[in-house]
């Protein structure tokens, strides 16, 4: 098969991508939106930020990992390569593995990833458009149907956020949860600068004081 | 032995075959510890401490205003934090947990794997452009494959016995010392062990990592079970000691030259930053507050970049000619008549 060294295939792959990722972020935004509904103070809307930085440490990696396996595997292709007419094929068109999968996405994605993602760069100049995780995992990708989908897809997801993110905003401020973790925020801040300026004029009066009581020291021992 | 042809021609497979860079990185980002970032947190918290305990030398009536210009939070921002810590569910403490330990195993099981892969397809892939063979990531990716678990059961049982040895000579000099102080004429003995035993640990230590480089060879280059390259590579060690030590010596000083350009990159960049800083400052008092953050900041960050990258791509190329260095230091051992094969007195197969 001959490859024309094409930059809208990079660009393919790109905006698939960037549905994937987006789709898979609508995890924590959901979560965010249930936090803003279900709070009903700021204590709720504090632990509720807590689980937040909870999914996105330790749980989000794992949906992400659990979902480009098991996409690979099963269509050989995620929901955003899909869409954008694409496919991962194994170069010597054997059938995909499961260990073929743990090659291209932890550890492929891993080295590809390393100096700035120089290895998904690399399909730019790649006369088979692969990347080092394509090159490590024997694997290419190659265009079987219309990309028009993915362009469609990427205005309906990119509207989605839009309206979620307007309806987190709005209901936050209906429910006073915005303005209840900054009035939060503030009063810590300010305490914690009152403690400091007391701590600081403490010092102040403290070395003051001192000093007043080594001159009367020192006057009395003239005397 | 000509160690510099060695380091001339490594310079040459390594310049000419840019794959092992890919590798070189991997490993050099696999390879170095995390670092303790720890020193800090204790001191902070006892800032903190500090602030908490000196909250109940604040006065009365500033407490009492405090709480009436800020309404309904509590005026005591530590009442606040425990009263939040109390009210988190223990659901969350489990999950929190869990997570914890899933991201530290992931980490681990995945530092491992790349560690070994990358050596090993480093090691192969530098004998292959050595032998003018074709060498890719594919290529490289496959025999590292086929090395890695070979080679993180080697390091396991070179590393592991020398921790437990060290670990039995420690308690045996520990109940010694134990011993003396009942008997005292004996305190002279266990001081000298002590003495004897660090002297031990480092020649210990110095010969388990000319072991290790060899079994690394022997699993690499050989395709030898862990086994038999760890009898194999005894073996080398017992006969090459102290011309591999003098290749580690090389490797080493090569590291501390390549540290010594990283400094004078950082100085430069240091430098570049402060006049960057410099030229904004005297744009904003020409033209506006603005300007300095317009010019200065993306110039820092895009300088920040560049360096990050060329530190990086720096590393997989010292990594990489390192790896090289002991490949082809090995393949002149081989051609020497007194090399010992596979299968010679001293070496049978398990």
């Amino acid at each position: 098969m001959k490859y024309k060294l094409n930059y809208y295939h990079f660009f393919l792959r790109l905006a698939a991508w960037l549905f994937d990722s987006l789709l898979l972020a609508l995890v924590p935004l959901l979560f965010i939106l249930f936090v803003v509904v279900a709070s009903r103070e700021s204590k709720d809307t504090w632990i509720g930020i807590l689980w937040l930085v909870w999914i996105v440490l330790f749980f989000e990696w794992i949906v992400v990992l659990l979902y480009r396996i098991s996409t690979y595997v099963m269509f050989k292709a995620s929901l955003g390569k899909l869409l954008a007419g694409l496919e991962i094929e194994k170069e010597d068109r054997s059938k995909s593995t499961l260990k073929d999968a743990l090659m291209r996405f932890p550890i492929g994605y891993t080295v590809s990833s390393l100096v700035w993602g120089l290895g998904f760069f690399w399909i730019l100049k790649d006369p088979k458009r692969k990347g080092f995780h394509d090159h490590i995992a024997g694997t290419v990708v190659v265009q079987r149907g219309s990309s028009h989908n993915i362009f469609v897809s990427l205005a309906f997801i990119f509207t989605l956020y839009l309206f979620l993110i307007f309806t987190i905003v709005r209901l936050g401020n209906e429910r006073g949860v915005w303005s209840g973790l900054k009035n939060d925020g503030e009063h810590l801040k300010e305490q914690l600068f009152s403690l400091f300026e007391f701590s600081s004029r403490s010092k102040t009066n403290s070395i003051d004081r001192k000093t007043r009581e080594d001159a009367a020291n020192k006057t009395q021992n003239r005397l | 032995m000509d160690y510099y042809s060695i380091l001339r021609r490594s310079w040459e497979i390594v310049k000419k075959h840019k794959v092992l860079w890919v590798f070189g990185l991997v490993l050099a980002s696999f390879s170095g510890s995390t670092g303790s970032g720890g020193g800090n947190s204790s001191s902070s918290t006892k800032d903190l401490q500090k602030i908490f305990e000196q909250k109940d030398q604040i006065p009365p009536q500033t407490g009492e205003k405090i709480s009436q210009i800020l309404g309904a939070m509590t005026s005591d921002p530590k009442a606040f934090f425990l009263s939040l810590i109390q009210s988190i569910p223990p659901a969350f403490w489990v999950a929190f947990v869990v997570g914890v330990v899933a991201a530290v195993l992931f980490y681990l099981v995945l530092g491992i794997f790349m560690r070994n892969w990358a050596k090993g397809a480093l090691f192969t892939l530098a004998a292959e452009a050595d032998a003018n063979n074709e060498v890719s990531l594919r290529k490289g990716s496959l025999q590292g494959l086929r090395a890695w678990k070979r080679l993180f059961i080697s390091h396991l049982i070179l590393g592991g016995g020398f921790v437990v040895s060290f670990l039995i000579i420690g308690v045996v000099i520990a109940i010694i010392f134990g011993i003396s102080s009942i008997a005292k004429f004996l305190v002279l003995v266990p001081a000298l062990l002590t003495i004897f035993a660090i002297f031990a640990f480092f020649i210990a230590l110095v010969v388990v990592m000319v072991w290790s480089v060899y079994t690394d060879l022997s699993i690499s280059l050989e395709d030898m079970p862990w086994k038999r390259a760890l009898k194999y590579s005894w073996h080398l060690t017992k006969k090459y000691f102290w011309q591999t030590l003098m290749m580690g010596g090389i490797n080493i000083g090569i590291g501390c030259l390549s540290s010594i350009i990283v400094l004078v990159v950082l100085g430069l960049f240091i430098g570049a930053v402060v006049v960057t800083g410099l030229t904004g400052f005297a744009l904003r008092n020409v033209i506006g507050d603005p300007t300095t953050l317009l010019v200065g900041l993306p110039l820092v960050g895009i300088l920040l970049v560049a360096l990050l990258a060329v530190l990086g791509l720096f590393g997989g190329i010292l990594q990489a000619f390192t790896s090289t260095n002991w490949v082809l230091f090995y393949g002149e051992l081989k051609k020497q008549s007194e090399f010992p094969r596979e299968g010679d007195k001293g070496d049978k197969s398990d």
